[in-house]
């Protein structure tokens, strides 16, 4: 825990440094909590639908590279940020999805291939495309996260 | 006199799909997108109601339910009832495919090549479809 440098030696300053430095504290444990309990969501839901015709349909399996790529998007999301909900999609895609009506929501899902699919309906705007996944959360995505806001 | 199973649908007919996947319910009762898109062949399996009772419809549901529980813990939610005129709505089609176990079965084809498209789609056909709850009595 990194504490900033004021200058101020008193014991005010003092303790209003030490109450910046748990508030912070604490916003980055509940941040990283979180991120904990979704990552918890993806691993139920890749060993729920590890076979075939997971879903009654013919769906196709979650691949190891499905889920591990799944969990990097995860990760590529900066703290702060609204965490999805966690689901799947019949030809064995993880789908993360962030959920405030009926007409305004986002989702997202991953390819084995690294590509990221993904679909907003905005109101009375529809929006959807794709990007290429490394480390990063593509940029448009993110943008797309901040619109929709906190639940 | 031929069978109503054997008729082309008709827009004024309802298909149901059947979840049976519990996380394709979001906390609320609604239906997640998921529930919609389409597997790899681009036919997303539905079934009509047509003449069937509601006890008729829910058995076919149960029925495909007892296939995934082969392989792994499964339970039927409910299903997702949409109207097929809707479905015309956003470019596809259904078509009537009967299968062994159940004679109402159809699919609805036409989905665009695009992911990102299907999704959008699935997306608002999960917005304006109509989920009933399963429960055993």
């Amino acid at each position: 825990m990194t504490m900033a440098i004021v200058g101020g030696v008193s014991e005010d300053a003092q303790f209003v440094e030490q109450k910046l430095a748990d508030g912070r504290s604490s916003w980055e444990n509940s941040a990283v909590f979180g991120q904990s309990s979704v990552k918890e969501a993806l691993y139920t839901v890749a060993e729920e639908c590890r076979s075939p015709n997971w879903d009654g349909y013919g769906a196709v399996p979650v691949s190891e590279e499905a889920y591990r790529l799944a969990y990097r998007f995860l990760e590529a999301l900066p703290l702060g940020y609204a965490m999805p909900t966690v689901g799947v999609e019949p030809d064995g895609q993880i789908t993360f999805e962030w959920h405030r009506s009926a007409r305004r929501t986002l989702s997202v899902s991953i390819d084995p291939e690294g590509r990221v699919h993904y679909s907003a309906l905005l109101g009375a705007r529809k929006e959807h495309g794709e990007e290429p996944f490394f480390r990063e959360l593509p940029q448009r995505v993110g943008e797309l996260i901040d619109s929709l806001g906190s639940p | 006199m031929a069978r109503s199973v054997d008729r082309p649908i008709a827009p004024e007919e309802r298909v149901a799909r059947f979840v049976t996947v519990s996380r394709w319910v979001r906390e609320d009762r609604t239906i997640r997108p998921d529930a919609f898109v389409p597997p790899p062949d681009l036919r997303l399996s539905v079934t009509r109601h047509d003449a069937l009772s509601v006890e008729g419809l829910w058995s076919i549901g149960r029925a495909v339910v007892a296939q995934v529980a082969r392989t792994r813990k499964a339970e039927l939610s409910g299903r997702a009832d949409r109207c097929v005129r809707d479905v015309l709505r956003f470019g596809l089609a259904t078509e009537a495919a009967p299968v062994p176990g159940n004679p109402y079965h159809a699919e609805i084809v036409g989905w665009p090549a695009e992911k990102a498209a299907q999704k959008n789609i699935a997306q608002q056909l999960a917005a304006i479809a109509a989920f009933r709850p399963w429960t055993s009595s």
